[in-house]
């Protein structure tokens, strides 16, 4: 059965506190400034992820929503005011047609068409109407201009016969609006046409408009300081539009589908809106193509969308400050923690040390009595020597060798008094090269030889033939042999064999300790490394000893781990590099 | 004729055991010693001893093992524990087993002298309970401060029923 256990929760940089580490301050100091920043750059990145990262992409996923939807609702306004200026000039055309259609089917209309200061007449009307009538004119089934009333000098009498829109007439169309042209005249127009069917043929009606007067009615309409607008016909040409974006005949690029009837047409590359909305007119296949007008100056800049964009970085930034402070408090926090456990550790460290100086002293105690007793006897003999009653024998050579013996007897008692100083009285680490045979010896030869001997435990020592030093803190690994030796002796009360075993390998040592003890349980083997966990009775075992042992063995980067059977005793490894790789 | 009271001693310091027995024997007993206790055990089969005193620690067989057994071989042997701690655990523990008492060492011979009397007292009324006006007698004996007249006085006493 094998079980590996040590400690696993220990900063793997720390030393035993409350033993002050006596010549490593300049390397602990980077390694400690390397260790806070590590922690403060995980901490960091955890918070980023955990808060910040979050946030941040909802952020950007509202703020690409709020823009798209402003985007939407720009040009939808846009479409909004397209299809309100088509309506108004379908309005405004079909208004001026029921003037003409009026005109025509006057009953006066008959009898006096041809007659000049009539036709005046009717056209001041149709002005007083709209000031968008330019001239009126009467054209008969074969074209010719046999009436007109207008600012227009026809020199030569004119004849319609081969223009489009009087074909167009004669084939069947009541009413017409032309698009626009410049047909006999020096300035581009337009034509509204109404025809009739007389008995001697028929008889249109046709009135000229200028565009001016149809872009002065657009400029007119609400909303129309945003937008240039522009009426196109289906092939693009400008029928009415502002100067800042066209003249009339000219082409434009923008030439809006068929279907849907009204909508917006995206361009891209295109500021604000992003392209240009239209709506096509009823009365007539032109189209109404309404753009953005580009606003002067910074208030593109300032923009609502801009702002919000402006108050979230701003917002994310002080996030980012706050998670920055709060991440340092935190790792402040843990590295106080950390520190605080490592002082524990070290009072725990310190505390295994006496609890097993007890026990130690305990043992020497009894063994002083010993040399004790025989200085006592010695002297009581001495002195009954030079009792008359037991007949006074005192002698020189006598008093001599009792003397030695006393002597002898005295520092006897200093060599054990000694074991225990030593082990008590050193509380710094000092870091040396040691051999662990030589401190196995004196833990077996000296400090627990009584024990031994007294526990009917035989030794056998099977150590490697080459041994090479070990960095480490002598003390520490005395503690370690001493409590392993010990528990060992414990768990063999009829005695024994005790095997203490070392081999050397190319990173650092191995050495066990085995026992044909008691042995222990898969419960037992689990626990054995758990602090104050004991099998000994109460009063008998602090069950520190193991917990100690195993994370002073960490410290120095070395493992400890137990093998074993109930019944059938246990082997406990140490293992220790050759140098302290904490 | 007196006999000299018989006295075994068991400990594993052969220094401090010469010593005590030499002093012991100043003092009127026979006295024969043994460093472990198989030895011990050994002596005591070959020779009838009334008092014994054993060490406790000792490599082998130790102390108590020591005791138990002289009291289960010998039925009137009266031991006394020597030993260098006394705590009062192992001072119940080795009085079930049948010592007499515990006595740390060092000790102060004085001291040890009183246990001894106090314990060859007990062995002589178990061993000669049987008859009363003897014990009777040995109780009015034991009533003497002085351990070496009162040991005296009681090994006249001490023959074999």
């Amino acid at each position: 059965m094998k079980e590996k256990e040590s400690p696993k929760d220990k900063p793997a940089k720390d030393k035993p506190a409350a033993d002050k580490p006596a010549a490593e301050k300049p390397g602990a100091a980077t390694a400690s400034l390397r260790h806070y920043r590590e922690l403060l750059w995980h901490t960091l990145v955890r918070q980023t992820l955990l808060y910040f990262l979050p946030l941040l992409l909802l952020a950007a996923f509202f703020h690409v929503q709020y823009r798209s939807m402003i985007r939407e609702s720009h040009r939808a306004h846009l479409t909004v005011i397209a299809e309100q200026q088509a309506t108004t000039l379908d309005l405004f055309l079909r208004e001026r047609l029921v003037n003409l259609a009026n005109l025509i089917d006057d009953p006066q209309f008959e009898s006096h068409e041809m007659s000049e200061v009539y036709l005046q007449q009717v056209l001041s009307r149709l002005r007083q109407t709209s000031p968008a009538f330019v001239d009126v004119g009467v054209v008969d089934d074969e074209g010719e201009l046999v009436a007109y009333a207008g600012p227009v000098d026809f020199r030569s009498p004119v004849n319609y016969g081969k223009e489009p829109w009087f074909q167009r007439v004669r084939e069947g169309e009541q009413t017409l609006v032309t698009d626009i042209y410049l047909g006999f005249r020096s300035e581009p127009h337009f034509t509204l046409a109404v025809k009739r069917e007389r008995e001697r043929g028929m008889r249109v009606v046709r009135s000229a408009l200028l565009p001016e007067q149809l872009l002065a009615l657009l400029e007119t309409l609400e909303g129309a300081q945003e937008v240039n607008a522009a009426v196109v016909n289906a092939h693009g040409v400008f029928q009415v539009v502002t100067e800042r974006v066209g003249t009339p005949l000219g082409e434009t690029s923008s030439v809006p589908p068929r279907e849907p009837n009204r909508g917006f047409v995206e361009v891209p590359g295109v500021p604000g809106a992003g392209g240009w909305a239209y709506a096509w007119l009823s009365e007539t296949p032109w189209a109404l193509v309404v753009h953005e007008r580009p606003r002067e100056g910074s208030s593109a800049v300032l923009s609502p969308q801009n702002w919000l964009l402006g108050v979230t970085v701003l917002f994310f930034l002080g996030m980012g400050l706050v998670i920055f402070v709060r991440a340092r408090q935190l790792v402040g926090k843990q590295l106080a923690a950390e520190q605080h456990e490592a002082e524990l550790s070290g009072q725990l460290v310190h505390a295994a040390k006496l609890a097993s100086v007890g026990e130690l002293a305990a043992g020497i105690a009894h063994e002083i009595n010993n040399p004790l007793a025989i200085i006592a006897e010695e002297v009581g003999m001495l002195k009954d020597t030079m009792n008359p009653e037991f007949g006074d024998t005192f002698d020189r050579d006598e008093l001599a060798e009792r003397l030695d013996i006393i002597h002898e007897a005295v520092f006897r008692c200093r060599d054990i008094t000694r074991k225990l100083l030593t082990f008590v009285r050193q509380t710094d680490i000092k870091i040396d090269n040691h051999e662990v045979e030589g401190i196995l010896d004196d833990v077996i030869g000296g400090m627990l030889s009584k024990e031994l001997l007294l526990g009917n435990v035989d030794i056998i020592k099977d150590y490697d033939p080459e041994p090479r030093p070990v960095q480490t803190d002598r003390n520490q690994l005395v503690q370690v042999f001493l409590n392993l030796i010990k528990n060992a002796v414990d768990a063999m009360p009829t005695g024994g064999t005790l095997t203490v075993r070392t081999k050397h390998g190319p990173e650092g040592v191995t050495v066990s300790v085995r026992d044909t003890g008691t042995g222990m349980t898969e419960d037992q083997m689990k626990r054995a490394f758990h602090p104050f966990f004991t099998t000994k009775p109460p009063g008998k075992g602090t069950g520190l000893g193991l917990s100690v042992s195993a994370s002073i063995l960490k410290n120095f980067g070395g493992n400890m781990y137990v093998e074993s059977a109930p019944g059938k005793g246990s082997t406990f490894t140490v293992e220790l590099p050759y140098e302290i790789s904490a | 004729m007196r006999q000299p009271i018989k006295l075994l001693i068991v400990d594993d310091e052969s220094r401090f055991l010469s010593t005590i027995a030499s002093r012991l024997r100043l003092r009127g007993f026979d006295v024969r010693t043994a460093v472990n206790g198989f030895d011990a055990l050994e002596l005591a089969r070959k020779e009838p001893f009334a008092l014994a005193l054993i060490d406790l620690k000792m490599p082998g067989l130790d102390g108590g093992q020591v005791l138990a057994q002289l009291k289960a071989e010998h039925r009137f042997i009266e031991a006394i524990i020597l030993t260098g701690h006394g705590t009062l655990d192992s001072v119940v523990e080795l009085s079930k087993v049948g010592a007499f008492t515990c006595l740390p060492k060092p000790f102060e011979l004085e001291k040890l002298l009183v246990v001894l009397q106090q314990a060859y007292v007990v062995r002589m009324k178990k061993k000669f309970a049987g008859d009363p006006d003897l014990v009777d007698r040995i109780e009015g004996i034991a009533c003497g401060d002085d351990p070496r007249r009162v040991l005296e006085q009681l090994s006249l006493l001490d023959v074999e029923p």
